[in-house]
């Protein structure tokens, strides 16, 4: 494994560090265990291609020395599976947040989860809409406060995992920005995997968000408040792992964050099936010519 | 299994063919081959000949995607692995696309829009003509911004314009919108398709210098041309794209007033500095006129055998079609506002181009105009009772 | 083991002081350049080379830089 030194000059535009990040936000987490997946897994910076959309998460790009497009708020998917089909070799990373991913680009994501293009989708879930000061998004939990939701917000968030699950994603992983070698390992998998990875990671937001008022109260949050998915449990005993997806509509589980690979399944890419559709568009093409 | 030509793939050469169908033929001869589009009429068969022919060509894909906004935003980034792409859409569609339009403008991306308009506002009238799109292809999306159109009102003429619309896109660096209607997407003409080898393709300004030194939006290099060389993905260059406002190293740059005024400036400069080369139009009977009748697109063909129709009864009336219709050909509009008494501006709305002919005209002519909307062509008889200076209609003041 | 603080990148979030099993980082009181409360380094005879400092920092401001 690489020191931060060396992988900061390897993989990023050192003149624009400090990042415009904040003081302990999640974004600057996410970039470092990215840059350490694609690093363990060498892939090559000419075959790289960061799509973002708008939100904190979408200035990721920028700081990588490798080809990134930072498009229009929510459409960021689009613009990859235009970028992925036409060029199937090169790694496609999306970095988005909730609000980009889950509002306004919910569509978008879940119809390149059902064409599984072979994408990898980086949510920097932070429940709220960090940007533009900590307003209400699909993923805040209900009750909460937030600028847009004075009066507590009464409507239901979003399990981000749970939808690209139900779309039929072959790789789901949740995890916070605390569960360092897990998320990279994920992004690794994601990485490595023919069709659509989402990984979502639960971030702080130290400054836009009411929830706690330092970085590091985030950070012990995650480490004891989650509850981790695993379809290998063994241990009965221990309380905070559990293996049947359905117990997280329980009673026990709210409040908690569910953290755990939620699919990791095999499916045929976009790409492989559009492959045989080329053969038989040709077939067709021969055949009829020959009439 | 071997991959015909595009040649192969167009036979035979002359055909009985569409508006809709004679852009997809340009488009494949102009070497476009990643399509993404959304059904909608009056533009819907050209999604469907596209998925029907992209996969059958080389490294050709198409993709039908959930809305056009997508649509638009999926060629937009296929344009960076070096693709020519294109979509199609009618009113309602356009209207979606008008963001990412203004994103290709900041990212100067080139690619083809095609809008096949239909009747509006709104969901209007879907298999009627109409040209309500005008101002909108110029203005519809927020900002200070450039782009090219091109209209045209033949048959042949949307094969020859859909590749025009590839070069000027990729020549400028623009994302250029190939105007239509309903009529002549669905109507038929003789078509007579080229051999691939008498078509004239332009390229992009390649990246050829050093890496160390790249910068992905400085111009000059290469060519002295407000044009930057255009890089692609998945090579040694690395280039960031962003729709803020941004330097010629790509980085966002939101705080300088004068690197925001630099490059939305260029983007202006760049196309309204080579108007003669992208400006087209037509003129005839326009040496001795006394009133030219401007028209554009479907009801120029009308306004043509109104004009002719005068011409017998010894009229002196002139004809000016507008090809290419953004950037506005104002050049000639003045130079004949000196000479003639008045123009006659025949649209199928109530009156778009008809402001641009006014500004540039002055008070040196009148400026009369002929509106016919609810998808009604302008009647030949109507444009003669224009001409001989009939009762004016209706004057809409906006 | 030497512990390296990039000072000029660090924003003062106090990751590392969390996480470190060792407890080796600590507030120091100091201030950056860019005003921010940088940790100093307490006993790194005790660095187990866990890394987990050089994960969690989100400005990727510290090297765990191994003796030979």
């Amino acid at each position: 494994m690489r020191s931060s030194t060396e992988l900061r000059q390897k993989y990023l535009r050192e003149e624009l560090l400090p990042t415009l990040f904040c003081s302990g936000c999640g974004n600057g987490q996410i970039l470092n265990y990215t840059i350490r997946a694609i690093d363990d897994l060498n892939i090559s910076q000419d075959n790289l291609v960061f799509v973002s959309g708008i939100g904190c998460s979408s200035r990721l790009p920028a700081y990588i020395e490798a080809d990134g497009i930072h498009t229009t708020h929510g459409r960021a998917i689009a613009f990859a599976t235009g970028i992925k089909i036409t060029n199937p070799d090169l790694n496609v990373i999306v970095f988005t947040g909730d609000g980009d991913l889950a509002a306004i680009g919910l569509n978008h994501f879940l119809q390149a989860v059902r064409r599984n293009i072979g994408i990898t989708v980086i949510c920097v879930n932070n429940e709220t809409y960090g940007m533009t000061g900590g307003q209400l998004s699909p993923t805040t939990p209900v009750g909460y406060p937030t600028i847009t939701s004075p009066y507590q917000n009464i409507e239901f968030a979003f399990n981000l995992s749970f939808l690209a699950k139900a779309a039929g994603a072959p790789y789901v992983a949740r995890w916070t920005t605390a569960n360092s070698r897990q998320v990279i390992n994920s992004i690794k998998k994601g990485l490595q995997k023919k069709g659509f990875s989402f990984i979502e990671i639960i971030s702080p937001c130290p400054v836009s968000k009411k929830q706690f008022k330092n970085p590091k109260d985030y950070l012990n949050f995650f480490l004891n408040e989650t509850v981790r998915y695993s379809s290998n449990v063994n241990n009965e005993t221990s309380a905070r792992m559990f293996k049947d997806l359905n117990e997280c509509f329980t009673g026990d589980y709210l409040g908690k964050i569910i953290i755990g690979e939620i699919v990791d399944v095999e499916k045929p890419s976009f790409h492989e099936l559009y492959k045989q559709l080329k053969e038989r568009s040709l077939n067709e093409f021969w055949k009829n010519k020959a009439k | 299994m071997q991959v015909p030509t595009v040649d192969e793939l167009l036979e035979p050469k002359l055909q009985f063919a569409t508006g809709n169908e004679a852009i997809v033929y340009g488009a494949l001869l102009a070497n476009c081959r990643f399509f993404a589009g959304y059904p909608i009429t009056p533009a819907t068969e050209i999604l469907e000949l596209m998925m029907k022919y992209l996969p059958i060509l080389k490294e050709g894909y198409c993709i039908q995607m959930e809305d056009e906004i997508s649509s638009l935003a999926a060629i937009i980034g296929a344009s960076w692995n070096n693709y020519r792409t294109m979509t199609a859409t009618s009113g309602p569609g356009f209207s979606l696309m008008q963001e990412n339009i203004g994103y290709a403008c900041m990212t100067e991306t080139p690619c083809v829009i095609v809008d096949v308009q239909r009747s509006g506002p709104s969901t209007g009238q879907p298999t009627k003509a109409a040209q309500g799109d005008i101002m909108q292809a110029r203005w519809g999306t927020h900002g200070d911004h450039y782009i090219i159109a091109l209209y045209p009102n033949s048959i042949q003429e949307n094969l020859w314009l859909t590749i025009r619309a590839f070069n000027l896109a990729d020549k400028y660096r623009v994302p250029v919108i190939l105007l239509s209607d309903a009529v002549i997407a669905h109507s038929r003409e003789k078509l007579v398709i080229p051999f691939q080898k008498n078509v004239e393709l332009a390229k992009r300004v390649p990246v050829t210098i050093d890496r160390e030194k790249y910068h992905p939006f400085r111009t000059g290099y290469t060519q002295s041309t407000k044009v930057p060389e255009m890089d692609k993905f998945g090579d040694e260059y690395y280039t960031h794209l962003t729709g803020l406002t941004h330097d010629i190293k790509a980085y966002p740059a939101t705080e300088s007033a004068e690197i925001h005024e630099k490059l939305v400036r260029r983007f202006y400069e760049k196309i309204a500095d080579n108007r003669q080369d992208i400006i087209r139009f037509e003129q005839k009977y326009i040496e001795d006129a006394e009133i030219v009748v401007i028209s554009y697109g479907i009801s120029s063909r009308t306004a043509l055998m109104a004009v002719e129709e005068a011409r017998k009864k010894g009229l002196k009336v002139g004809y000016l079609r507008l090809i290419t219709i953004w950037p506005f050909p104002h050049d000639i509009i003045y130079e004949l506002s000196n000479k003639i008494s008045k123009f006659i501006v025949v649209e199928m709305n109530l009156g778009q181009i008809y402001h641009k002919i006014k500004e540039h005209s002055g008070s040196n002519c009148e400026v009369d105009r002929f509106n016919s909307i609810g998808g009604k062509i302008p009647h030949p008889k109507e444009i003669m009772k224009k001409i001989k200076g009939g009762p004016i209609k209706d004057e809409i003041i906006d | 083991m030497t512990i390296i603080i990039t000072e000029d990148l660090c924003k003062g979030c106090e990751y590392c002081i969390e996480i470190c099993p060792e407890e080796i980082f600590k507030k120091s009181g100091k201030l950056s350049q860019r005003g921010y409360s940088i940790p100093e380094i307490s006993n790194s005879n005790s660095c187990t080379h866990c890394k987990r400092c050089e994960l969690i920092c989100p400005e990727m401001a510290i090297t765990i830089e191994e003796e030979e």
